[in-house]
């Protein structure tokens, strides 16, 4: 379906949800879960608060559905909330993780993944970065906006926005090979 | 080993919670309209019996209390010209009383002086044999 149509179609379901029609509601939170699980579930690496946020990110929705005027106003309103409903729960938790990822079963995703052992150390060595660093590559590379995006939803100034990418990718790089050294060290 | 953005890409791809999250979610809305229907009517039915916010309760207990201290100086003010004016009545009443008393007296005394005029009188008038005699009641 092309994008305009799809944006039509969307902007009716919020018109016909902001009326009380649940049905469209369900095919908005439908729509967007995996946006909104996804940011969560990376943020916090804990597959049941992640849903738990996103259940509340979506009540909040609906309490907040005629302020919402367009499709992408939507998009823009989920990615928000969900980063600093992920943000605040962060802060206030005492500890860290309850589950670990290891011990839970993936969700799914669409394509399959190239290099699942890159892909699991990849995803372990971004929770051991700073909350603030972690919020932007996941906005980067989940989201795909530009810093001029991410800047707005962080409410940080674009070259901080740029600065702290770049710090991230090599703190990623320099503890990845770390890690991967010390796998390689206990393999051989 | 290196990673490109791609691969950050890959790691990060969207993850779908799965088929029964949009019932959660609609069962987690179903619920909280629920109560909040259920706490809107408990609070209408509260505020028929019992006082509607006790957010303005620390004011409201000043007020009463300086109501309560203005209303006892004006009573205490009250009672204290009452008792002036009890006192003060009754004072006119004992003034009254004694000046009642010594013209009570001075009158008893001019009937008094005027009855031995008229013994005398009468006595002078009589043959000395007979007297008339003054007596004591």
């Amino acid at each position: 379906m092309p994008d305009g149509q799809q944006e039509d179609l969307m902007t009716a379901s919020l018109e016909q949800a902001a009326q009380g029609d649940a049905a469209a509601f369900a095919q908005i939170v439908s729509s967007h879960q995996a946006m909104v699980f996804s940011i969560a579930w990376h943020y916090l690496q804990d597959r049941s608060l992640a849903e738990d946020v996103a259940q509340e990110v979506f009540l909040e929705l609906y309490q907040n559905l005629t302020a919402i005027q367009s499709a992408s106003h939507l998009t823009y309103w989920l990615r928000r909330v969900s980063v600093h409903r992920c943000i605040d729960l962060a802060r206030r938790r005492t500890h860290r993780r309850e589950q670990a990822m290891d011990g839970l079963p993936e969700p799914a995703t669409q394509n399959a993944i190239a290099d699942p052992v890159l892909m699991a150390r990849l995803r372990e060595t971004l929770d051991a970065l700073p909350e603030k660093q972690r919020m932007v590559i996941i906005l980067r590379y989940q989201e795909d906006l530009g810093p001029a995006e991410i800047a707005e939803l962080l409410r940080m100034p674009v070259n901080t926005v740029k600065s702290t990418l770049h710090r991230s990718l090599d703190d990623l790089r320099r503890k990845l090979a770390r890690k991967l050294g010390d796998l390689r060290y206990a393999i051989f | 080993m290196p990673f490109s953005e791609d691969d950050l890409r890959q790691a990060l791809k969207r993850k779908d919670p799965g088929p029964e999250f949009t019932r959660r979610v609609m069962e987690r809305l179903n619920e909280r309209e629920t109560e909040s229907k259920a706490s809107a009517r408990e609070k209408r039915g509260r505020r028929v019996f019992w006082l509607p916010q006790m957010r303005f309760a620390p004011a409201l207990a000043c007020a009463l209390a300086l109501a309560l201290a203005v209303g006892g100086w004006i009573g205490y003010q009250s009672y204290q010209e009452h008792e002036q004016q009890v006192r003060t009545a009754e004072r006119q009443r004992k003034l009254e009383e004694q000046l009642a008393k010594r013209e009570a007296i001075l009158a008893l005394r001019i009937t008094s002086e005027k009855l031995n005029h008229v013994l005398r009188k009468v006595n002078s008038a009589l043959p000395p044999d007979v007297k008339i005699r003054r007596e004591r009641l």
